[in-house]
């Protein structure tokens, strides 16, 4: 993933994106944590037919169908430095029967948008690009947390031998001290 | 390390499991690698049939410098019994039929091998974060810029906070080094005992992290150097032991608790050296004579 990420990019991040850490980063942005107010303007769901393109063949075949879920939000702007104010729109398409996590799609891409609307940024997380993007793939997520269970014994011998190291020094200095 | 034999893979596969697209990015990211040594080279990394986390990049870049002839070692923690070395190493029997014993090519996680590698070996690092700057500033859109400008002082900064608060540099594994007076790479949670064999070292040295997409390289006799103080000089460590098996005095120790009153002892973490040790007669503290 290649940041600063255009919409594109942040929709497709998002689109994988693990369902819980989507909903919470949005959740945080009703809750004040880089608020926009959101309507919903759409919200669907439907079976979409997959074309694949062959360029040997010259046409597109149809190889399945998938159901989909669309939000497409409309929140309030009152206008920036740079924008008259306007209502703007967030988007969110998933994969499957999920409205939950389309809503909380739209919110966190129009929350992600403060840049491109001259909004300002607030310090709130979700507002923070590479900290949403890197952070939402949860096959990622996953192993690297589960690789913790992995044996760790050369690196934490090293620690538990400067720990020693260090206390014992620590007890030199507090018996000079007495 | 035990001689598996070279098994013809599951024609299901290709040639140690990527396919030869996928291998020739790979090849071309660790050119660029060995090109600028200690460099992080962004690659197309792929998902493999095993969680990000667990050797993905290093099972890549492994995957792309195979050919048949070639005999695979996998370590992990220095070890060959290890699960996740076990599992990696099954992984490429089934997939590329490749024989495991008098290496050529090493895929390794948290350790260099006690015996010195040699002329023609490769040695492949499972690597979690490539980044030495990451636990100081988080961000990767700064970090690489400050790659760029070779701007090292937070690292420095962060070096002489250790020593005004501890007395010493309280790094002991993963600790950063300086590759040919250029780059600040990560070597891999390797312990600081290991860092003084990345420099000069006669095989070529390939560093993957799959789930953070980047491929470094450390061509052979390249220079490296842990970054350190001139009155703070750079240390290794290791427990004060020999080894309780094979009696080294040398060889980076794992401590083995071995009851409920305090009992432990203390063992090389590189199984196959070890190994190799009491087979040539030398017995340690609680060895027994092969």
């Amino acid at each position: 993933m290649e940041l600063p990420a255009d919409r594109t990019l942040r929709l497709q991040a998002l689109a994988r994106g693990d369902e819980g850490f989507v909903l919470s980063m949005a959740y945080s942005t009703q809750r004040g944590y880089g608020r926009t107010h959101a309507f919903v303007g759409e919200l669907r769901i439907g079976m979409v037919e997959v074309e694949v393109d062959i360029p040997e063949l010259g046409f597109a075949v149809e190889i399945g169908e998938i159901e989909l879920t669309e939000c497409e939000t409309v929140n309030q702007f009152k206008g920036s430095k740079t924008e008259p104010p306007q209502f703007t729109r967030g988007y969110g398409l998933v994969l499957g029967q999920s409205e939950r996590k389309a809503i909380a799609m739209s919110l966190v891409d129009r929350a992600l948008r403060w840049q491109e609307l001259g909004e300002d940024f607030t310090g709130a997380p979700v507002q923070d690009e590479e900290f949403v993007l890197m952070h939402c793939d949860n096959i990622q997520a996953t192993g690297f947390l589960e690789h913790i269970k992995l044996p760790h014994y050369v690196d934490f011998q090293a620690e538990l031998e400067l720990v020693r190291k260090l206390r014992a020094e620590a007890q030199v200095m507090r018996e000079a001290a007495e | 390390m035990s001689d598996l034999g070279s098994r013809p893979c599951a024609d299901a596969y290709n040639f140690a499991y990527l396919d030869e697209q996928t291998k020739r990015r790979i090849r071309r990211a660790i050119l660029k690698g060995i090109a600028v040594p200690g460099y992080q080279v962004p690659f197309a990394s792929r998902e493999m049939p095993m969680p990000y986390g667990w050797g993905t990049g290093g099972v890549q870049v492994t995957a792309a410098c195979l050919v048949p002839e070639d005999r695979l070692k996998v370590i992990d923690q220095g070890a060959d019994d290890t699960t996740n070395a076990v599992s990696i190493r099954r992984f490429f029997q089934r997939t590329a039929g490749v024989a495991t014993t008098e290496a050529t090519v090493i895929q390794t996680r948290h350790r260099i091998p006690e015996t010195p590698l040699t002329d023609g070996q490769i040695l492949v690092y499972q690597v979690p974060i490539p980044e030495p700057l990451r636990f100081l500033e988080p961000r990767e859109t700064e970090t690489r810029k400050m790659h760029e400008l070779e701007e090292y002082g937070l690292m420095h900064v962060k070096l002489y906070e250790d020593i005004a608060r501890h007395g010493q540099i309280a790094t002991s594994y993963a600790y950063p080094v300086k590759v040919e007076g250029r780059y600040v790479m990560d070597p891999s949670p390797i312990p600081k005992f290991d860092n003084p064999k990345l420099s000069g070292n006669p095989a070529i040295q390939l560093f993957g992290a799959g789930r953070e997409q980047r491929i470094y390289a450390l061509p052979p006799w390249t220079e490296t150097v842990s970054l350190d103080f001139d009155d703070h000089p750079f240390r290794t460590s290791k427990a004060p032991h020999d080894c309780d098996l094979c009696g080294a005095p040398n060889s980076y120790l794992d401590e083995v608790i071995t009851d409920d009153a305090s009992g432990r002892m203390f063992v090389c973490s590189d199984t196959d050296f070890c190994t190799g040790r009491r087979a040539g007669g030398h017995i340690g503290r609680l060895g027994e004579a092969a």
